[in-house]
């Protein structure tokens, strides 16, 4: 088949790299394997000597350096393969044939109410009907998540932050396990993720669940705090033509894709390019006369996605999916004078391959590979001067997952990854001009999960699940996760949960610390631990009448909380100082006021009791109240409105001033925001069409987020045209 | 026969005579079993469910104590029709699949054709080809598909009452149509059809089918419900927690919610019993829907969509009820 052969280009390709090799044999591997379900039972003679020029080449010392291209080509020459997929012709072969598991265990979602940890579902409808700009403004949506447009103040990149229970440190959008089709996102340089640069189009999502609480035994490393899955659409949804286009204030977009099959193989394409010039130039009401605090940051984006995915049906109990995506193109950061992006670009791309095997009494036997490389090529001015801001970030990872039901009752989902990320960030990971830090960092980790799900009673649920993890910072951690789900009667259950969750320190940490320990510092500090949290909580997820109601209670438990920049903590002897108690409750409500409207409501609300030491701020980081309402109405079959509101108390965060003259301790003033959709859906030319109007920030409030050099932007107005064809 | 008369010729003459008439008479009325000999089984392919069916009705067969009739299985690639039997008498033939009962309509034998493992659409598409083929006492059938009161019937035991179910026809199908509905009234369901004419069709269709129904009926036609087009069917479907009931144990597997289905064995098992009761003339019994049938279902899925459906062996003993109650 073409197809494959075309992915051997790909992985000959990228066979620069280890995991690029491993992803080669890897195909290789799943040829044979679709080879001998053949009728004969033999491999052709073709593989037989990819197989012997691959182990021939690997022993040849100039592999290294001859061009992967030339030897791809080599293999891309290879004769068709014959798979075998049992055809028969005749009528009735729809009724005696294999029919290719599509509902497999992994892609079946598990019902809310029996899910061991609290999850806000947001689905396709949600996120258009929110008119969401951003993908992290989607996020807003979701009870105890705070959301602020741009404010990265780590001039790394001009990102939103979006953290849960407000616990930001001095990163984007850290302490959360981010994944996308369960490749993680975050990256390791300051354990956040940047948003602008996932190759992925809103368009594309499916879904997005969100975790509300730690949950390292299901969603691997890094779910400190949250855990944020995206889904994207299968090809198979996705067929035909579909384009659409965005103009508005300060930004434009532009969208394509198509879908098609070929057999047994169904792809689909995306592409799309935006430009957004993002918040406005000077703030509005500046907090202080003094011109840093009159001037919003440089976050002017051009970003350029392109996106495959194919899914090829290799037998009934056999499917393939590869991705591909990239995302790239000039993006500023920096804010006055003090750190400007001369010009600065994103170059990111990633590849993926998950092969899933349907075992009888629906298990499943998941592989899954992939390979994601960020570069940023960049020249800073800062007050040295100008200076190289170059970036990079490789990350490999191989994971293997089995799911199986041991008894009619019982559950068991269990599983093996390993990990590298490799990063090379000289000027972010600078401190005073050390030659050490042009290198490559690496950092590895393994780990082992399990999760238990058993039917002790048809009305009481009980989840048992554990990760042992093992990485090259601060070896092993074991953090387990339990919970009981008791449904009172079938429209009301209960759920107490209790899960323990460790973060280790990101690249950026761990050099820091490296530079607190040199002889001139503080020799004798202890190197850094994981961060720990110990998270309890009692929900309540219900129907009363026609409403969905999820309530919950949390206590959550953080220490070892890491605070490597404010030089108390070095001083003190200890980077792990921090600590912080959060109590408080979340609400999520889905009702319909009639079969035509529909209204969703969150609430979130609490409080941090933390001693603050050495001076790191955690108190009020958590908003004292957080709510968000969506009322959505379906006038008649083309026209659809929806209006948005939200709200949020005043908050401190550790790095919300900057300002000596004004004094630590300052609040962000709460905020209240309105955003509205009117779309218009009808056929032209036999074709749906839908025509949207949206509007942002209705009221046009100029509020800060974040900090006082982060104002949100005004009233955003956008016209978007999206049609099938 | 000559025990009977041995007995008669110890009465009386006028006796004799009224009882020879009320056993002759007796004996018109009384269904005489006509005596099968041989049966000649014929594989559209070798091996999967053919082969299965084959085995099956042979052991049936060679273990029943009335009648051990010989049975020769042969594969239509191989056949030629000098492995027929020659005559004519207390013989039948058993055409398994589209391709054995196709080769047996273009040269009909004088031995009457039991075909199997065919849909009923296929069988009503070849005896039109020619008169002969229509005398279904010489030209029969036991289908693959289940009736579609039975498949009503399984939704009906499954879900609540008054489900609206949405079905997915081709242009081809339409004849179904009236059969269809007057199927559905009868389970209580109210019935949903959109027709397609080409893939490009399907999504727009089954979007708009999957808005105002409760389940999805998957009616086995090619053009449709084939390899190619079930991933996205399943998936839209699954989107918008709508339930699909499927024809195979191999769609629920695939992520139907359920199907009542026949097994090879289960067919066999019904057309032994036909060969044991053929009436003396030969003549076979009208087309019929299998009798035997097994429920699966997918408790995964089920979950998953929040529906609760009781176990496989339930809800085969409750539509075995509900089908019989209706005949």
């Amino acid at each position: 088949m073409l197809w494959l052969n075309l992915i051997f280009c790909v992985a000959a390709f990228f066979t620069r790299s280890f995991v690029g090799l491993v992803f080669f044999f890897f195909i290789l591997f799943v040829k044979a394997l679709i080879q001998m379900q053949g009728p004969n039972g033999k491999t052709t003679s073709g593989n037989m000597a990819s197989f012997f020029l691959i182990s021939c080449l690997k022993k040849l010392p100039y592999l290294q350096k001859t061009n992967p291209l030339k030897w791809g080509m080599l293999l891309c020459a290879l004769p068709y393969t014959q798979l075998a997929y049992a055809e028969t012709n005749n009528d009735e072969s729809i009724f005696l044939d294999d029919v290719p598991v599509v509902l497999s265990a992994s892609r079946l979602v598990q019902p809310i109410n029996e899910a061991p940890v609290a999850v806000t579902v947001l689905d396709r409808e949600t996120i258009r009907d929110s008119g969401a700009w951003d993908l992290s403004e989607v996020f807003r949506l979701v009870p105890g998540m705070f959301v602020a447009y741009h404010a990265d103040p780590n001039f790394y990149s001009a990102d939103s932050t979006v953290a849960y229970h407000g616990m930001v440190t001095s990163t984007t959008s850290d302490r959360m396990q981010v994944l996308i089709d369960g490749r993680s996102v975050y990256s390791g340089l300051f354990g956040g993720v940047n948003w602008s640069d996932l190759p992925i189009v809103l368009d594309d999502i499916e879904r997005i669940e969100v975790v509300r609480g730690p949950d390292s035994a299901s969603y691997g490393a890094n779910s400190f705090l949250a855990v944020i899955s995206i889904i994207t659409r299968h090809p198979a949804e996705t067929q035909g033509a579909y384009a659409s286009i965005s103009y508005g204030t300060n930004r434009m977009e532009s969208v394509f894709r198509y879908g098609g099959k070929s057999g047994n193989l169904t792809y689909q394409l995306t592409a799309s390019e935006r430009k957004d010039s993002g918040e406005a130039d000077i703030i509005h009401n500046p907090a202080s006369p003094d011109v840093f605090w009159t001037l919003n940051k440089y976050d002017n984006k051009n970003i350029r996605i392109f996106n495959v995915r194919a899914a090829y049906q290799a037998s009934a109990n056999d499917a393939l999916e590869f991705q591909l995506g990239y995302n790239g193109g000039p993006r500023q950061a920096g804010e006055y004078d003090n750190f400007i992006s001369i010009n600065r670009t994103s170059d990111n791309h990633f590849e993926m391959i998950n092969w899933r095997h349907a075992l009888d009494g629906n298990g499943e036997l998941a592989v899954k590979a992939f390979h994601t490389e960020e570069h940023i090529h960049g020249r800073l001015l800062d007050s040295d001067g100008i200076s190289n801001g170059d970036a990079s970030f490789k990350r490999d990872d191989l994971e293997i997952q089995h799911t199986f039901s041991s008894s009619p009752t019982a559950r068991v989902v269990w599983g093996a990854s390993v990990r590298q990320d490799v990063t090379y960030a000289p000027y972010y990971l600078g401190v005073e001009n050390n030659q050490y830090l042009y290198g490559n960092f690496y950092y590895r980790l393994g780990r082992i999960f399990s999760n238990l799900e058993w039917h002790i009673r048809p009305d009481l649920l009980f989840n048992a699940g554990a990760m042992l993890e093992n990485n090259s910072y601060t070896g092993t951690e074991f953090t387990p996760r339990l919970a009981l789900n008791w449904h009172i009667t079938p429209d009301h259950t209960i759920r107490i949960g209790y899960s323990r969750a460790t973060r280790a320190p990101s690249v950026y940490e761990k050099v820091y610390e490296q530079y607190w320990r040199s002889p001139n510092e503080y020799p004798n500090l202890p190197e850094l631990k994981t961060e720990k949290a110990k998270a309890t909580d009692i929900g309540y997820i219900g129907r009363v009448g026609k409403i969905d109601l999820d309530f919950r209670l949390f206590y959550d438990d953080y220490t070892n909380l890491i605070d490597v920049k404010n030089h108390n903590s070095p001083k003190s002897g200890n980077l792990n100082a921090g600590n912080a108690l959060m109590r408080g409750y979340e609400l999520q409500m889905k009702a319909p006021l009639s079969d035509k409207t529909h209204l969703v409501y969150g609430l979130s609300g609490g409080g941090v009791k933390s001693d603050n030491v050495n001076g790191v701020i955690y108190t009020d980081s958590l908003p004292a109240y957080n709510h968000n309402l969506m009322i959505t109405h379906q006038f008649n079959e083309q026209w659809r409105g929806s209006l948005v509101a939200y709200q949020i108390s005043r908050t401190k965060f550790n790095d919300t001033d900057f300002n000596l003259a004004q004094g630590r301790g300052y609040y962000i003033e709460g905020n209240k925001r309105f955003d509205g959709k009117l779309s218009r859906h009808f056929i032209m030319y036999g074709r749906p069409t839908e025509v949207a109007f949206i509007m942002q920030n209705i009221a046009n409030a100029h509020y800060f987020e974040l900090r006082h050099d982060n104002e949100a932007p005004g009233r955003l107005v956008r016209i978007n045209v999206k049609t099938e064809f | 026969m000559k025990w009977m008369l041995m007995i008669l010729r110890k009465q009386s003459a006028p006796i004799r005579l009224l009882k020879s008439i009320v056993f002759f008479a007796f004996l018109g009325f009384a269904p005489s079993s006509f005596a099968v000999d041989g049966v000649t089984i014929l594989l559209s392919e070798e091996g999967g469910a053919y082969s299965e069916f084959a085995i099956s009705l042979g052991n049936i067969l060679t273990q029943s104590t009335n009648n051990r009739p010989a049975v020769k299985i042969i594969a239509i690639n191989k056949f030629t029709s000098d492995d027929l039997p020659h005559t004519s008498n207390s013989q039948i033939i058993i055409a398994v699949g589209t391709s054995a009962m196709l080769a047996m309509a273009q040269k009909l034998p004088a031995i009457p054709v039991l075909n199997v493992l065919i849909p009923q659409n296929s069988f009503i598409k070849a005896i039109k080809q020619s008169n002969r083929l229509q005398d279904s006492r010489r030209f029969s059938a036991v289908y693959v598909d289940q009736s579609w009161a039975r498949q009503f019937g399984l939704i009906q035991v499954t879900m609540s009452s008054h489900p609206r179910v949405g079905v997915l026809l081709g242009r081809d199908e339409t004849e179904s149509i009236p059969a269809l509905q007057s199927a559905a009234k009868e389970a209580d369901i109210s019935l949903n059809i959109e027709t397609v004419s080409d893939d490009a069709e399907l999504l727009t269709a089954l979007r708009k089918l999957l808005m105002s129904s409760d389940a999805m009926m998957a009616v086995p036609d090619p053009k449709i419900y084939n390899r190619n087009n079930i991933s996205s069917i399943l998936l839209t479907s699954y989107r918008q927690q709508i339930p699909l009931f499927g024809f195979s144990a191999s769609y629920v597997k695939a992520g139907a919610l359920a199907a009542v289905y026949s097994l090879p064995s289960q067919i066999s098992q019904q057309v032994a019993e036909i060969i044991n009761n053929l009436p003396s003339n030969g003549n076979l019994p009208a087309p019929q829907h299998p009798r035997y049938f097994s429920v699966n279902t997918n408790q995964q899925v089920a979950r998953s969509l929040g529906i609760n459906i009781a176990s496989d062996s339930e809800l085969q003993n409750k539509l075995k009820h509900l089908t019989e109650r209706a005949q």
